[in-house]
């Protein structure tokens, strides 16, 4: 390299080298907001190797070797979380895929300056450069307090840039910061109780002689982290066994000697950040946010009115999902027939045109269809988000979702499952504990989404009787119902089981209820662009491979038509080809309907011939005590890529061209098929019955997996997730259909 | 006393935690000498909303049983 080379000038060693620069802060501190003013539009949104929290980082704009990089937000480096973990790591420059760092924005919430500072102050201990951003200075001002910033910044030995972030207040102060000369950090003034700071300092000696690289202070720095906080102190078991054994003979010694180290930090360091505090503020009144904040609060966290206006916003974002985001689905559906019409037309009918129209057109399109609900659900998400709403909801619900270990924080990603599974597991990225956030993902998709609305449409509408039996309620709709009320049971039963089979630490629950606030349309904007970019990006690769791989099975091995519809299909021909134009209208539109019957006949044969309807035969055996029989079974197949496909699986089976749930020929077909053998109706209410519960339970959605791959960055909770559904789904309508058999109803 | 037990308006000033509660409640602020004041009550009762150095939490009650508090 450059360094062992004399030769080579040093400065082309600057010239590459990028800056590293990482945003630390409190949650609620307008973190995103300043990282989003620094790095403009081009941000990449990714995952830290291993581990499920997401990485943003961007450049600075106009500064292309200057990375920015957005950390998770924490409350102090005593890190309590997995999130809380990798701002620790990155920040001590621990994390072993990651660069160190060269230069730490800490984004602090002015407006409550002693429990920012808080953080900001351990920071500043470990000796990094580092910038203190004095953020929400308007509400400060607004509040009647002044600060001495000056001597704010003399205090804390760093430069401080008081910001208003949403108006871009003080952005080129930063900018210019950010890309100057590295501050030399100052020494921050607490002091730590006696006995404490000494083992600190023995314990310093000790990691000196492991690690001689690092400042005196950096060291004792790291020692107290090590000392309060088991997490951290896991790591040096099999790093430094003899560092972990002192760590351990420190802390018997304190406890000997019954001195609470676990506290000493933070009292030693509240009572300076107390003083700190005191000297620099002028005058302290209660902001006006807070006022505000108050007079909303007594009604959105009413005791009546806030659980009703909570169920109100909760359906209007329902509404949103579920009815909204249609047309603009049917208009991209519309799109994808437009360009699969168009595809047909150019290219020659064969194997490439049916490849590129059924698998990668089809393909993309079951992508691209779920991008309407998308917006829509991260819009609504992202508004509550912003404006503080969010953090009510969780505090209002948290005692239902306890009771079957969920909390608050599970409601709004559960009730956006009834539109879509998909965003709404991606909508658990706010969840802080990650057990209760991979418990949320786990018991998602048993709620009834809309893709199994079809499905119940068809099932209920062809075997369940239209009567009504109270006013306007029928069998139909109360059967609709049902179903619904049953996923979420189930759902919650789940959650309930599965929270005592996936150890990790006990979660506490703590939630900041900031003050509210105008949403921030950009910020708002700037979040449902992202969830739909990581989306298509990442889950629509995995959903396009298998839509290909679906079109295969349902495409291949090719049949050799029977002989019999072949001569038909000559002599339809012929006879069409003899008659000449305008000479016999009624003969030709029967010849051509005849054509159109032979064609689906046609596909109903080659389904049944191919991989996937050989699947169904082969696995009819298992499925039949549900009551399924091969076809059903190849239809539950298909499913598997997407429930909804299974209305039209269906219809190609029983030869209905363009079949969907509304389709009263499919209906019919559905209701008087024979048994060949008995000649008995194939399929009983009992067995749209099975088959309803098996849809309400099953996993059948690979777009869900897909994402869920994507949420924990493994493929181990997917495949649990996939068999535990499908094996409830099983028993659910084994229990359905032999039960229902027992009492008669078959 | 203990912190569940202030009602809501009332203030308070914390004086020792019980063992077994996370340390993330005293980095929040919660710790001896502090003033607290419950602010609301969630709709079903729990959590509570307490306010701490110009900052209002949520914590659970279960939670609010291991901090004692002597009222001001």
């Amino acid at each position: 390299m450059a360094s062992s080379d004399p030769s080579t000038p040093t400065t082309t060693v600057h010239a590459t080298k990028v800056r590293r620069v990482a945003i630390a802060g409190n949650p609620n501190a307008g973190k995103s907001t300043v990282f989003n003013l620094l790095t403009g539009l081009k941000q990449k949104v990714g995952n830290y190797s291993g581990v499920t929290v997401e990485r943003k980082s961007g450049t600075l704009v106009g500064h292309e070797d200057i990375e920015i990089i957005d950390l998770p937000g924490t409350y102090s480096l005593n890190p309590k979380s997995e999130d809380e973990q990798i701002a620790y790591d990155a920040i001590t420059s621990h994390l072993p895929d990651e660069d160190p760092l060269d230069l730490i924005v800490c984004v602090v919430n002015a407006t409550n300056l002693e429990r920012n500072l808080y953080l900001a102050s351990q920071i500043l201990d470990l000796g990094l450069p580092t910038i203190i951003v004095l953020n929400m200075m308007d509400e400060v001002e607004a509040g009647g307090t002044v600060l001495d910033i000056r001597l704010l910044s003399d205090i804390l030995g760093a430069p401080i840039v008081p910001m208003v972030a949403t108006r871009k207040q003080g952005l080129e102060d930063l900018r210019n910061l950010v890309k100057g000369s590295l501050p030399s950090p100052g020494a921050t003034r607490w002091r730590l109780d006696e006995e404490v700071g000494t083992a600190i300092l023995g314990l310093a000696d000790e990691l000196k002689k492991i690690d001689g690289s690092l400042t005196q202070k950096r060291r004792e720095a790291e020692c107290l982290r090590i000392l309060n906080s088991d997490r951290l102190l896991d790591y040096w078991e099999t790093r430094s066994p003899s560092f972990f054994k002192s760590v351990k003979d420190a802390r018997e010694e304190l406890d000997s000697k019954s001195v609470a180290y676990g506290q000493a930090e933070v009292r030693g360091r509240y009572s300076w950040l107390g003083q700190v505090a005191r000297r620099v503020t002028k005058t302290q009144e209660a902001a006006e946010a807070r006022k505000l904040t108050d007079r909303l609060d007594s009604v959105l966290l009413h005791r009546i009115w806030g659980p009703v206006i909570f169920v109100v916003l909760l359906l209007l974002v329902f509404q949103a999902i579920f009815s909204w985001a249609t047309p603009f689905m049917d208009l991209i559906d519309a799109g994808i027939s437009l360009l699969a019409g168009v595809v047909r037309t150019v290219l020659p009918e064969g194997m490439l045109a049916d490849l590129l129209v059924d698998g990668v057109i089809a393909g993309v399109g079951n992508v691209v269809i779920f991008l309407p609900q998308i917006l829509f659900l991260f819009f609504f998400l992202s508004l509550m988000e912003s404006t503080g709403y969010m953090a009510r909801s969780a505090f209002i619900m948290d005692r239902v979702m306890r009771r079957v270990g969920l909390s608050g924080g599970s409601v709004m990603p559960m009730m956006s499952a009834f539109a879509c599974a998909v965003p709404a597991i991606m909508a658990t990225r706010t969840m802080k504990s990650q057990r209760d956030r991979l418990l949320t993902i786990l018991v998602i998709p048993l709620m009834s989404c809309s893709a199994r609305l079809p499905v119940y449409t068809l099932f209920i509408g062809a075997f369940i009787p239209a009567a009504t039996f109270f006013g306007p309620i029928g069998y139909q709709g109360l059967t609709m119902f049902s179903l619904y009320i049953f996923g979420t049971v189930v759902a919650f039963v789940a959650a309930a089981v599965l929270k005592k089979t996936i150890s990790g630490p006990e979660s506490f629950f703590m939630l900041e209820l900031p003050p509210y606030r105008a949403p921030q349309w950009k910020l708002v904007f700037w979040r449902m662009v992202e969830r739909a970019k990581i989306f298509l990006i990442r889950a629509g690769r995995i959903i396009f491979v298998f839509s290909i791989l679906l079109w295969f099975g349902a495409t291949y091995p090719k049949a050799e038509l029977p002989t019999e519809i072949q001569s038909r299909y000559t002599a339809v021909e012929t006879e069409l080809a003899s008659l000449s134009d305008g000479n016999d209208d009624a003969r030709v539109a029967q010849l051509e309907d005849e054509l159109l019957e032979l064609d689906n006949t046609a596909s109903a044969y080659q389904m049944e011939q191919s991989a996937i309807g050989y699947l169904g035969k082969m696995i009819e055996p298992v499925m039949s005590p549900l009551g399924f029989d091969w076809k059903l079974s190849a239809g539950i197949i298909t499913a598997f890529a997407a429930r909804e496909v299974i209305v039209g699986a269906l219809g190609t089976i029983y030869s209905i061209a363009d079949a969907d749930e509304e389709s009263l020929a499919l209906r019919e077909h559905l209701q008087n098929a024979k048994d060949p053998e008995t000649g008995r109706n194939l399929y009983t209410p009992l067995v749209a019955l099975s088959l309803l519960v098996f849809f309400v339970l099953a996993l059948q959605c690979t777009s869900t997996l897909a994402i869920a791959k994507r949420e924990l960055n493994s493929w181990k909770w997917p495949v649990i997730m996939w068999v535990y559904m499908t094996g409830l789904a099983y028993l659910a309508s084994l229990i359905v259909y032999q039960g229902g058999l027992a009492l008669g109803w078959g | 006393m203990t912190l569940d037990q202030l009602e809501p308006g009332r203030c308070a000033r914390v004086t020792c935690w019980c063992d077994g509660i996370s340390d993330r409640f005293m980095e929040m602020g919660l710790l001896p000498g502090t003033e607290v004041e419950v602010v609301r009550v969630a709709p079903l009762g729990d959590p509570i909303a307490v306010k701490v150095k110009n900052c209002q939490i949520a914590i659970r009650r279960a939670d609010a049983t291991q901090i004692n508090i002597e009222a001001s």
